[in-house]
């Protein structure tokens, strides 16, 4: 298949459907409830509207690229026009722009007059023939309609029920999260979340054979380039993005000895997380800068001591990190444990962030270190001093604190060690 | 009825997804032989499903029922334009109000039979006779009544008075009750996702006795009956192809463990679905699906807004509502609900100094904005567990 067209890793909304689905991995149980949803529009039960949350490179074009795709298949344009606005909203400066954009590629001519005589031609356009609309960045979009444009949107939307939006985000936009906002709690959520390792093997090795390289595509699923990948996979996160890039320039050769590669990967990724971490607030920067440290979860304690202000405003600053996806609730332990038992952990969601950190600052656990333990410690291997000395301190009082400070995947292998022990023990 | 249902957290319900509510429904209609109603609750209690589900029952309940949000009308200009397309769609031809209708439209320099309505500026701008008019045209008759109902209500107003100032927002409320009180075939359900007692304050003179929807029967619309959640939830489950240990178990404990609350139904329904199709759901699959409603990050059910409201809109008594809820937060799910002298005393000894005024208007504010119920404990113990954790009480 070397005679394929790129995959367009920055914008799938370009790429054939065929190519898209050939590399759809891990998303497929956001695409039937979303397909569902539009049958139960044509079916006149109702509209929801989704809203699919994924920081930059998870997939969302990707997926919406995909149900648009299979809405056209199944549908004809008879039974619902499906509609896609641009991936970047410049072009929409406010909210008759948006309808305007809206009307124009329904193909209906767009008619003289004001706000009003635009919502009117769409809501007689959708009583017609229901209509799926595709927003991208729509934090973005709905900032740019202003409050009136969005008070109004929702009174169309309400009022008609014959429009569905499919929406994406980097992250949750305040007009759905803020309680005075008309579009609060409005939409249907859910988050691209990072891929798994099952995922990713199976992501590569669609990806290398669409690149045509046959030789790497069989390799991946072999227990050794499933292992490379696994230790890979620990630094790089599961970002589909990141694993498409990967895909297309890997060989076997340098999957056996993945370090290049993966500095290869992070050369590409570090202007885009260097801009985002940038664009933080001060506390929130520091937050971020003093889990890359830590490495492992932390509890709003152990933060707000780490960067100095009071527990309130450090959980505050937790939350706006968590809605921009930089933060997550670290998984419960697999292995039974004490410790102060109240307090949730938290930590980065994305390894990455961790890497380009350290890229540029030298925090942390050790780049060179970190390289060489993942790519030349499978998940099955030896773990490391640090892993050892945990799982001591653990032995010791059952405290799962002491498991908490390793970076998750670390972790992962220490739970493992104590599983088996376990069962060892009988 | 336990045929599936679609998860549909938030959209907007054709009436045959509204679940439950029949009792309410039934009351309401009986309400409204006699009188207007006026539809309050929290944000996303399903207030605008209720009124869905009762706009297309209107016929066979002797009614013509229109059903509008209004929250795109930026003037009351705008609003009689909608309740007329509205009424005009609404009633049938052969109603004797139609013919009257339509002339009046005529009136107005538009297209009578279909289409928007755009009242000529000039009229537009003078737009109280037109909606005296328009009332008049519908109830002219001794055919059946009409019930508008009017949806977001409260936001229209706000716009209003932020475009035209607050006195034109006063004039709308004053105008539509005094069609209340002239026509006696015409009621109105009024609803909004705002507490529209916000918006009354923000009209009214200060001290003035100023009370534009005393005539209203005041319904507060709670979350489902038990039976109805878990009727809900078990559709839901079904149509989301869940598999579950005892589907009857996972609808019960779903139903039990929001409250009951329908929104919270299809989140937690969604949660689930998300175990994928290997995991077989079980009613601690349920506990585990509401802890992370309540407490995950990022913060998915959106329960944030239970601590931003006290502070964007309590003003002075924000930091005393907060120590109220402290209080019956704290005070155990179990015992008795404590009076409000029994809060003032126990918060004498977290701060000297409590006015006894004060605290009554602090707790009358979180009443109003459904935190509290009339026995001061908290309406959803999602919103005293969210507040437990958010304030780290324990
Ligand atoms: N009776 C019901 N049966 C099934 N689902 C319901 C019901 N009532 C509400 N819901 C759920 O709650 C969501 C919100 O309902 P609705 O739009 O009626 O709330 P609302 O009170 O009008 O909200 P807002 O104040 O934001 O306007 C619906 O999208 C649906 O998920
Ligand atoms: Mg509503």
């Amino acid at each position: 298949m070397s005679d394929q067209p790129p995959l367009l890793r920055y914008s799938p909304g370009s790429a054939p459907a065929r190519s898209l689905e050939f590399v759809f991995v891990g998303r497929e149980h956001l695409v039937q409830p979303a397909l569902d949803s539009v049958a139960d529009l044509l079916g006149d039960h109702g509209a929801a509207h989704h809203l699919f949350v994924g920081e930059r490179g998870m997939g969302k074009s990707h997926l919406v690229s995909m149900i648009a795709g299979r809405l056209r298949r199944r549908y004809s344009a008879e039974d619902v026009r499906v509609v896609r606005l641009d991936e970047d909203p410049w072009s929409i400066r406010d909210y008759p722009g948006l309808l305007s954009a809206i009307v124009s590629r329904l193909g209906v001519a767009a008619p003289e007059g004001d706000v009003r005589d635009l919502e009117n031609t769409l809501t007689d356009a959708a009583a017609e023939v229901p209509v799926v609309v595709i927003v991208e960045n729509l934090g973005e979009v709905f900032g740019r309609i202003g409050a009136d444009g969005r008070a109004r949107l929702r009174a169309a939307l309400e009022n008609s029920r014959r429009i569905t939006l499919l929406a994406t985000a980097p992250e949750r936009p305040v007009h759905i999260t803020r309680h005075t906002e008309p579009f609060f709690g409005f939409f249907d959520v859910s988050d691209l979340l990072p891929l798994e390792v099952d995922e990713i093997v199976e992501l590569v090795r669609r990806v290398a054979r669409y690149s045509g390289h046959q030789d790497v595509s069989e390799f991946v699923t072999t227990d050794e380039g499933r292992a490379a990948l696994a230790g890979a996979h620990g630094l790089l996160g599961g970002q589909p993005r990141v694993w498409t890039i990967l895909g297309e320039i890997s060989t076997v050769a340098s999957l056996r000895e993945p370090a290049a590669l993966i500095r290869r990967v992070l050369d590409d990724l570090l202007p885009q997380y260097q801009d985002r971490v940038g664009a933080l607030p001060p506390d929130q920067q520091a937050i971020v800068l003093l889990m890359v440290e830590a490495g492992g979860a932390l509890t709003v304690r152990q933060i707000a001591a780490g960067i100095g202000v009071d527990q309130r405003s450090a959980s505050s600053q937790l939350r706006h990190l968590a809605t921009k996806g930089w933060v997550g609730t670290a998984p419960a332990l697999t292995v039974d444990a004490g410790g102060d038992r109240r307090s949730a952990y938290y930590e980065l969601r994305e390894p990455l962030v961790r890497l380009c950190i350290q890229i540029k600052t030298g925090r942390g656990v050790p780049l060179d270190a970190a390289l060489a333990y993942a790519t030349g410690h499978p998940v099955a291997a030896e773990p490391g001093a640090m892993i050892e000395s945990a799982l001591e301190a653990f032995r010791a009082d059952r405290d799962r604190a002491h498991l908490m400070v390793l970076p998750r995947e670390w972790r992962t292998v220490a739970q493992q060690r104590l599983a088996e022990e376990a069962v060892a023990a009988g | 009825m336990t045929e599936p249902l679609a998860v549909n957290p938030g959209g907007s319900l054709s009436p045959d997804q509204v679940v439950g509510r029949d009792l309410l429904i039934n009351q309401l209609w009986e309400t409204l032989r006699v009188q207007s109603v006026l539809l309050s609750a929290e944000r996303r209690m399903g207030k605008t499903s209720v009124i869905r589900k009762m706009a297309a029952d209107a016929e066979a309940q002797g009614f013509v029922g229109v059903i509008r949000s209004v929250e795109d009308c930026s003037s009351a200009g705008e609003f009689v334009e909608q309740l007329a397309a509205g009424l005009r769609d609404a009633l049938p031809r052969s109603h004797r109000a139609a013919a009257t209708l339509r002339s009046l439209i005529s009136t107005w320099g538009v297209e009578v039979d279909s289409g928007p309505i755009r009242i000529q500026p000039r009229l537009r701008e003078d737009w109280k006779p037109q909606l005296q008019r328009l009332f008049e045209a519908v109830t002219d008759h001794q055919d059946r009544p009409v019930v508008l109902f009017i949806d977001e209500l409260s936001m229209m107003l706000d716009k209003v008075r932020v475009r035209d100032g607050a006195f034109v927002a006063r004039d709308v409320l004053d105008s539509l009750r005094a069609a209340r009180q002239r026509h006696p075939s015409l009621r109105m359900v009024v609803s909004g996702s705002i507490g529209l007692h916000h918006v009354l304050g923000d009209l009214a003179h200060p001290g003035s006795a100023w009370a534009p929807v005393n005539d209203m029967d005041r319904v507060e619309l709670t979350p489902l009956v038990p039976a109805e959640a878990t009727s809900l939830a078990y559709r839901l489950l079904a149509g989301a192809r869940i598999p579950c240990q005892d589907p009857g178990a996972v609808a019960t404990a779903i139903a039990a463990e929001v409250d009951g609350v329908p929104y919270y139904v299809h989140l937690t329904v969604k949660w689930l679905r998300a175990l994928g199709p290997g995991h077989l759901v079980g009613t601690e699959d349920v506990r585990r699906a509401v802890q992370a409603g309540i407490e995950g990050l990022p913060d998915s059910w959106n329960l944030s807004y239970l601590g931003e409201r006290i502070i964007a809109r309590y003003a002075g008594s924000a930091t005393l509502a907060e120590q109220v809820l402290d209080i019956v937060a704290t005070a155990g799910p179990g015992s008795a609900a404590l009076t409000t002298a029994e809060i003032g005393r126990r918060l004498g000894s977290v701060t000297a100094g409590v006015d006894e005024t004060q605290l009554r208007h602090a707790v009358e504010l979180l009443r109003l904005d459904h935190y509290l119920r009339r026995d001061n404990s908290f309406q959803l113990s999602i919103a005293r567990r969210y507040w437990i954790m958010s304030r780290e009480l324990v």
